[in-house]
């Protein structure tokens, strides 16, 4: 018998763990010019705003040692150009959609879910409060547990769908901001976001960013990624969208191991588009080789000594 | 489309230094060499260095369909490009690409001129050798740092061009930046200019392509991330019907018309 890749998170039915992190697939319609969007389990929108945004300047990316800065600042066209010219499109692909919302106030994040809650086509709304691009709002609301948790509780009441709570890792104790949100009515996490950054040429002695500082992404921070899931599993009850730095299917089931229910991939994509056909099928051996029917055998299953823990 | 169209390993035939820190890189592949077109790029991943994370965009130069190859030069300034000094025949490259779009090329019989500065000439190989097949008369302007780092202007030669070359530091060819010697070369018969050289040449040159009224194109570089269109990094500002939006370079361009350019100090 072949294993069951198949993940259930917060009512989303997933035929496989991996699912696009937000802002590294824009609307989907270039990755689906390279395959069909039906091979991954699901897909995350990039961040979209009330009002349209013309985002950071340039260089809004730089390379930095087995990672990268960005500083995009979430371009986008705003909510009523992505109802009508991209949500359209999403709806056709056959593969659960997520929707990732960023404010710049509080009261923006309500707004845009009662916006986006008339809408069919979407599986669950991201709320994202955690970008280390913007002058205001983005992980600045986060890195509160308050005030993470209030943007939480007004998301819920201005729509029906699944909300999720994508966290920053820009603090202290992540385990604060996941329990705040859970007790305000999230039905899922994502962690993490990008860590702030900077990077500078020594030879024009200025940032390699336009924006100053970004967000580091990629292997570099996948191990402070893996930290961060397993502490958050072991904290609350709601099911965990563990990303950060996952360029394989090894780095995949590595956060399995530490909690996570789905696994979202961003950089990689950058890199190189198909890698997910690669994650798929390796997570698919690795159980075989494993003896493992379904990925709830393994999930959060990171054998540590009880005294460690 | 498919991965196959996009996604390709080509097989290096060809790795050799053009001048200082220049190199050409030739290498196959029947369908790139034959479906790219002047002014496309691909993205290619630095073999066995996984900590390089992203792939480098490089301009298409030339293509020889008849052989299957196709051509581009690259100019070593970091960790990536000095990794593929190292590249040998018969290595395997994984890279994406044809990416972006490229030069509109003009009906037959116009009188062209090509501006291309420094690495940035190397597209302008590409177009050059359209352009002499539908018989038009190219102009090309030249623009080196200096005498050490000239390279290419034989292949304009290869396809009938009239040649100026200049040296920021006058050790070869006319002194000064290709913008001190546009104004000369565009009192003669223009139709239409192609550019493509670094941020500073065009911001001095276009101006003077503006105010003498010829249309024409340009080539652009940003930094990029994934080169296919889904991160906005390479996002620049256009002009599009009097409004100015975000395109981006690898996928609106990374060739624009030059009336669309946002120059930094216009903005």
């Amino acid at each position: 018998m072949k294993p069951d890749l198949s993940a259930t998170l917060c009512g989303i039915r997933m035929k496989n763990p991996i699912v696009t992190a937000s802002g590294t697939s824009g609307y989907g319609q270039e990755l689906a010019q390279l395959y069909d969007l039906k091979a991954l389990g699901a897909f995350t929108a990039k961040s979209i705003t009330l009002e349209k945004r013309a985002g950071n300047p340039n260089p809004r990316i730089a390379e930095c040692v087995s990672g990268m800065l960005n500083s995009i600042g979430i371009q986008s066209q705003g909510v009523r150009h992505f109802i009508e010219y991209q949500l359209p499109f999403l709806r056709k692909c056959e593969t659960p959609v997520i929707v990732s919302i960023s404010g710049n106030y509080v009261e923006d994040y309500p707004k845009l879910a009662a916006l986006l809650d008339r809408e069919k086509g979407i599986a669950a709304i991201e709320v994202n409060i955690s970008c280390p691009n913007l002058e205001m709002g983005g992980c600045s609301l986060g890195s509160d547990p308050e005030v993470a948790g209030r943007i939480v509780r007004l998301v819920k009441a201005s729509t029906q769908l699944p909300v999720i709570a994508k966290l920053t890792p820009n603090v202290n104790d992540i385990t604060l901001i996941a329990r705040s949100v859970e007790k305000n009515g999230a039905d899922a996490l994502t962690l993490i976001n990008t860590l702030t950054g900077m990077a500078i040429d020594i030879q024009t002695q200025r940032p390699r960013l336009g924006n100053v500082v970004g967000g580091l992404s990629g292997p570099a921070i996948k191990p402070v990624a893996i930290r961060m899931v397993w502490e958050v599993y072991r904290t609350v009850q709601i099911p965990i969208i563990g990303m950060g730095g996952v360029m394989n299917w090894e780095d995949a089931v590595e956060f399995i191991l530490a909690g996570a229910t789905a696994v979202g991939v961003g950089t990689a994509l950058l890199r190189n588009p198909w890698v997910v056909f690669e994650i798929i099928g390796g997570i698919e051996k690795y159980m075989e080789a494993k003896g493992v029917m379904r990925l709830d055998e393994i999930r959060g299953k990171v054998k540590v000594d009880q005294r460690k823990s | 489309m498919k991965e196959s169209d996009l996604h390709r390993n080509v097989s290096v035939v060809e790795n050799r230094p053009l001048c200082a820190d220049h190199y050409l890189l030739v290498m196959r592949e029947d369908e790139l060499a034959r479906a790219s077109h002047p002014g496309q790029f691909i993205n290619l991943k630095i073999n066995n260095r996984e900590e390089l994370l992203l792939r480098r965009p490089f301009s298409i130069a030339r293509t020889h369909p008849e052989g299957s190859l196709f051509e581009i030069v690259y100019r070593v300034v970091g960790k990536g490009t000095a990794a593929m000094k190292d590249l040998k025949p018969g290595d395997i490259l994984d890279l994406m690409g044809p990416l972006g779009k490229g030069f509109h090329l003009p009906e037959a019989r116009k009188n062209c001129l090509l501006i291309g500065g420094g690495v940035g000439l190397a597209p302008l190989w590409g177009l050059a050798d359209r352009l002499s097949q539908n018989q038009n008369r190219i102009v090309a302007l030249l623009g080196f740092r200096s005498s050490d780092v000239i390279f290419g202007i034989d292949v304009f030669q290869e396809y009938g061009a009239e040649i100026i070359v200049t040296t920021d530091d006058g050790s070869y060819g006319l002194k000064g930046f290709v913008s001190d010697h546009a104004e000369k070369v565009l009192k003669g018969p223009i139709d239409r200019v192609y550019v493509c050289g670094p941020p500073l040449m065009l911001k001095a040159v276009i101006p003077l392509l503006r105010r003498a009224g010829i249309e024409g194109e340009a080539s652009v570089e940003e930094k990029m991330g994934c080169g296919y269109g889904v991160c906005l990094s390479c996002a620049i500002n256009i002009t599009k019907d009097g409004v100015v939006e975000k395109q981006r370079v690898c996928t609106e361009g990374p060739v624009f018309d030059l009336g669309e350019l946002v120059l930094d100090d216009e903005a």
